[in-house]
């Protein structure tokens, strides 16, 4: 019997093999070349994140609305500041698929409660901008070391396993990223394990890609 | 002896007047010469200040610095000058001009040496007042003729860089004047020449900004412009009421000539604005002549692939038409159709090299294309004219239609290698445009197909090998209905994407719906006289039906 | 009876000002402060602006959210290494400083069908094949275009101008295409920009698109 069970385990990982490798050519519309799709956790649960299959799909919610009052939702530079590296879709896919799992990264949703209940990127963890801009040192300490912000002895924070953040708000007319980014900076996280996803939740939505729904919204 | 010296003269003035001038190196003699016309009232100016003793040693310096601009410039116009990025135009009209002003500039720039000189009399300074005016408008001919020179379309707003550059050299004549009436220099007709310039100068400065008829400005819409305008304008309305006290005030007097300098310096700004402006305008128009160039040439080469394939298609259908005429079936308008097909595919072939206009073909300079359709006529040749014995014969002339039945596949064949030929031989392609090669590829098959089906399905019924071609009728059907069916959903195999176009989306579902109904009947065994006359009077409709699904997939702009 | 009266015309009056400055004043700016942008056309004043319209919606082919892949790939945020990636405040800066002194192209890579369904104002169409394939006569043209000077049988690229190079969108390949044809070509990669955002980005923020003429 574990003979048998021992010989099965390396024919299914061939048979898995084989079947992703069908899996690859049949994905009609894939996320890059090499990536059709992928596994990622969400509040525990495992969630595939593609991309919708259907040519003809449309976005059609406010996420096409072209005419948000500015100020306050104005077009954003490229850049948060210029220590901060700018990513798209293809970095954030590749983020979750080799710093997530590991725990060296995490995907931040930096809108509001309400939004990031409502809707969001899978694997994405909620830190409301709000928390960031009216804490103070004590939440920020918490916080980061949430994050993997360590003490020295002498009381110095030390970043050194501070985790990668992928940080996104809503688009590119959104500013709850930049005022997380600024309330994160303000208490000293490093610039350089900082992410702006900038086209944001719209971007996201507009290459079709998989969002995590609540239940009680869709209706 | 002056015969030889006048031909070997003229043998060496001929590659001379060969080379023209770019449109760059053009723009700049015109902004140039155009600023010779300024220089010429500004050193009479400064000449004028130095004799009144205003700023004398600065003036001095002024004065040589202008006379040497001008000297360079004009030495530069004629025989070219690499610092100022001048290359002489070598038109003779142009050049005997500048000899003229050469001529006319050697007197007047005596006459300046000795005012630098500290050595000027009166009379030099009256010549300099004579001699200014002749050696502006002499330099405006000049001005002129270089613009002549200019045969692209300049639009409206060349008229305004033109007038906006006089307006700087206006400015210049206005401090000259007011010069020449303090010093008492022939004062009457000198206020009136200054009260005719400021008028001019003012009604310019309105038609650039609102536009003249008269002047043939059109105004203008550009805020960059307008703003510096009306600069401009601001400037002059504080300059001009200083004229009348500057006459008797000599430090008034002071003040508004290097006023009148301030606004030299912003109408000059303007007249960068224009020009900027037009340069970008001249560069556009230049890129999408390339562009549009380019495009019609690349149609030419997919319309080429086109027709090519649609020869495929005529080896089929005149095979078809050619069985219904032996079947009785619309002898009459088939011979007809008949004629129509092996007519075009003739002069199909025929323009592939040596070109055609109404079918819109270029002569072929390709010797692999030239020698492979030498390879297809040998083959046409005796096909045509078993084609054109069964039309003009009333017998059932079985041999021609036993010819033409056994060497259409050849021909379909061959003419299938013309197109490969011709896809390999355009422009390297991009994967969009070979993307977009593959779908017309493919669909343009389908339009043979719609005919080979038809032929075969007719070699059947009148007896003529059913086995095999009952086979290749078989495999004709399931190649239409596998690549209908790739077309409308797309085939990665195939690499053709689906089509998301609603009109490619909704011509194909017509194309699938009349298959639909003609399918079954292809592949019925026996068929009856209703289900025969429903294939031949339906199967053009489903080839031009096809072939709209063609030409949507050539031109959409999204598939 | 006439304090009445005259709350009442002070009423009106708030009224009057409120709709005169909610008419005069711009809700939907580009940037804080930046109601609209004019660029110069061909001699036409084009002024960029948004949409003020707070309810449109986007609703062409620029909301499919689901093309083929191939050959519609997501491309990087920076598809060719030491080529900068900018975005819509840096095309609309570009056009004010640059362009408008002759000193940089807003180049439009699509091919011509697309350029014509309409395009960013100011931007020229340089279709990306026209600068492909080997012996391409086209390009020492359009290079002397871009101020590129042949010195004998090579380019000089000194004086070349900076070009802004965009397609359709972050899924579209022809702007890529085109830089790299450049590149190829040896056109210096820190005279090339790449709006990632292309026109799908440009309409989604409601920016004024032109259908030039011809």
């Amino acid at each position: 019997m574990k003979k048998n069970i021992k010989m099965m385990i390396p024919i299914l990982g061939v048979l898995a093999m084989s079947s992703n490798a069908m899996a690859n050519e049949d994905v009609l519309v894939k996320i890059t070349k090499d990536i059709p799709y992928l596994y990622v956790t969400h509040m525990g649960q495992k969630v595939k994140v593609a991309r919708i299959q259907d040519t003809n799909n449309r976005l059609t919610d406010d996420y096409t609305k072209t005419s948000r009052a500015c100020p306050p939702f104005c077009i954003h530079p490229s850049k948060v500041n210029k220590d901060i590296k700018t990513i798209a879709e293809v970095e954030m896919i590749k983020f979750m698929k080799e710093k997530v799992p590991t725990g060296k990264g995490v995907v931040i949703d930096a809108r509001l409660k309400g939004w990031y209940e409502v809707e969001t990127i899978p694997s994405a963890i909620n830190i409301p901008y709000a928390i960031m801009e009216s804490g103070d040192k004590k939440l920020a300490k918490k916080m980061f070391s949430l994050l993997g912000m360590t003490v020295d002895k002498d009381g110095t924070w030390n970043f050194s396993k501070a985790k990668e953040l992928a940080i996104f708000c809503n688009g590119v007319w959104c500013d709850q990223s930049h005022r997380l980014i600024d309330g994160m900076l303000k208490y000293g996280y490093p610039a350089d394990k900082m992410y702006y996803y900038r086209s944001g939740f719209q971007g996201w939505k507009l290459l079709g890609l998989t969002t995590v729904v609540k239940k009680e919204n869709v209706k | 002896m002056k015969q030889k010296l006048i031909f070997l003269i003229t043998i060496c003035l001929l590659p001379l007047a060969m080379s023209a001038l770019t449109t760059k190196e053009l723009a700049i003699s015109i902004n140039l010469a155009g600023k010779q016309r300024m220089l010429t009232q500004k050193m009479t100016k400064e000449a004028l200040l130095v004799k009144s003793g205003i700023e004398k040693k600065q003036n001095l310096e002024k004065l040589k610095k202008t006379r040497d601009l001008f000297d360079k410039t004009l030495k530069g116009l004629i025989q070219s000058d690499k610092s100022l990025k001048l290359k002489a135009c070598k038109d003779e009209k142009v050049q005997k001009q500048l000899q003229r002003v050469l001529k006319l500039w050697k007197e007047f720039d005596s006459n300046i040496q000795k005012v630098i000189a500290a050595n000027a009399t009166d009379k030099v300074y009256q010549d300099i007042e004579k001699q200014n005016l002749i050696l502006l408008k002499e330099m405006n001919k000049a001005v002129r003729l270089y613009v002549s020179q200019s045969k692209q379309k300049t639009s409206k707003r060349a008229q305004a860089i033109n007038l906006s550059g006089k307006e700087r050299m206006l400015t210049q004549k206005m401090a000259k004047d007011l010069l020449l009436i303090s010093q008492k220099i022939d004062s009457k007709k000198n206020k009136q020449d200054l009260k005719k310039t400021a008028n001019l100068f003012e009604k310019i400065l309105h038609g650039l900004q609102k536009g003249d008829q008269k002047l043939g400005l059109e105004g203008t819409k550009l805020p960059a412009i307008q703003k510096q305008l009306h600069k401009g304008e601001k400037l002059w309305k504080e300059i001009h009421p200083t004229f009348k006290r500057a006459l008797k005030d000599k430090k008034v007097l002071h003040q508004t000539i290097n006023q009148l300098d301030t606004l030299l310096v912003e109408m000059n700004k303007a007249v960068k604005k224009f020009e900027k402006s037009i340069a970008r305008e001249k560069r556009a128009l230049q890129l999408s002549a390339l562009v549009n160039q380019f495009m019609q040439k690349k149609n030419i080469e997919n319309h080429i692939i086109n027709l090519a394939g649609k020869q495929r298609m005529l080896t089929q259908k005149i095979c078809k038409q050619a069985l219904l005429v032996s079947l009785n079936i619309d002898k009459a308008e088939n011979k007809e159709g008949l004629q129509k097909s092996y007519k075009l595919y003739d002069k199909t072939l025929n323009g592939f090299v040596k070109g055609d206009k109404t079918l819109n073909l270029p002569a072929s300079k390709n010797p692999k294309i030239i020698s492979y359709v030498k390879v297809i006529r040998k083959e046409w040749q005796p096909f045509v004219k078993s084609v054109k014995k069964v039309i003009s014969s009333n017998k059932k002339e079985s041999s021609s239609l036993s010819y033409i039945v056994s060497c259409n596949e050849s021909l379909l064949k061959k003419s299938n290698q013309l197109v490969q030929l011709f896809k390999k031989s355009g422009a390297k392609k991009s994967f969009l445009e070979k993307a977009r090669l593959n779908i017309v590829d493919i669909a343009g098959r389908q339009r043979m197909l719609t005919q080979k089906m038809t032929k075969e399905k007719l070699l059947i019924l009148a007896k003529v090998n059913i086995k095999d071609n009952s086979k290749k009728l078989h495999k004709s059907i399931s190649m239409f209905d596998n690549s209908l069916k790739a077309l409308i959903g797309g085939d990665k195999s195939l690499k053709i994407p689906k089509p998301s176009n609603t009109n490619i989306k909704k011509q194909l579902k017509k194309v699938e719906s009349l298959w639909e109904r003609l399918k079954p009947i292809y592949l019925k065994d026996q068929i009856n006289k209703q289900e025969l006359q429903t294939i031949v009077k339906e199967n053009p409709i489903l080839l031009k039906e096809m072939n709209k699904a063609v030409h949507l997939s050539e031109i959409a702009i999204d598939y | 009876m006439q304090k009445a009266k005259k709350s009442s015309i002070y009423k009106s009056f708030t009224l009057l000002v409120c709709t005169i400055s909610t008419l005069l004043a711009t809700d939907v700016n580009i940037i804080d402060g930046l109601p609209y942008v004019d660029v110069d056309v061909n001699g036409e004043n084009i002024r960029i602006q948004r949409i003020q319209d707070m309810k449109h919606k986007l609703k062409n082919s620029y909301t499919k959210t689901s093309r083929p892949t191939p050959p519609f790939m997501i491309q990087p945020y920076e598809p060719i290494k030491g080529v900068q990636t900018v975005s819509e405040l840096d095309v609309i800066n570009f056009l004010k400083d640059q362009v408008s002194e002759n000193e940089g192209l807003l180049i439009d890579a699509r091919m011509p069908k697309w350029y014509q369904s309409g395009t960013i104002p100011g931007a020229l169409n340089v279709p990306f094949s026209i600068l492909g394939g080997e012996g391409n006569p086209y390009i020492d043209q359009i290079f002397s275009l871009f101020g590129v000077e042949k010195d004998g049988k090579k380019w000089n690229f000194d004086d070349a101008q900076t070009l802004l190079i965009f397609d359709n969108g972050p899924w579209c390949q022809q702007g890529v295409t085109e830089m790299k044809y450049l590149i190829h070509l040896g056109f210096p990669k820190d005279k090339i920009l790449y709006y990632r955002g292309g026109m799908q980005f440009w309409q989604i923020l409601g920016l004024t698109t032109l259908k030039p003429k011809g």
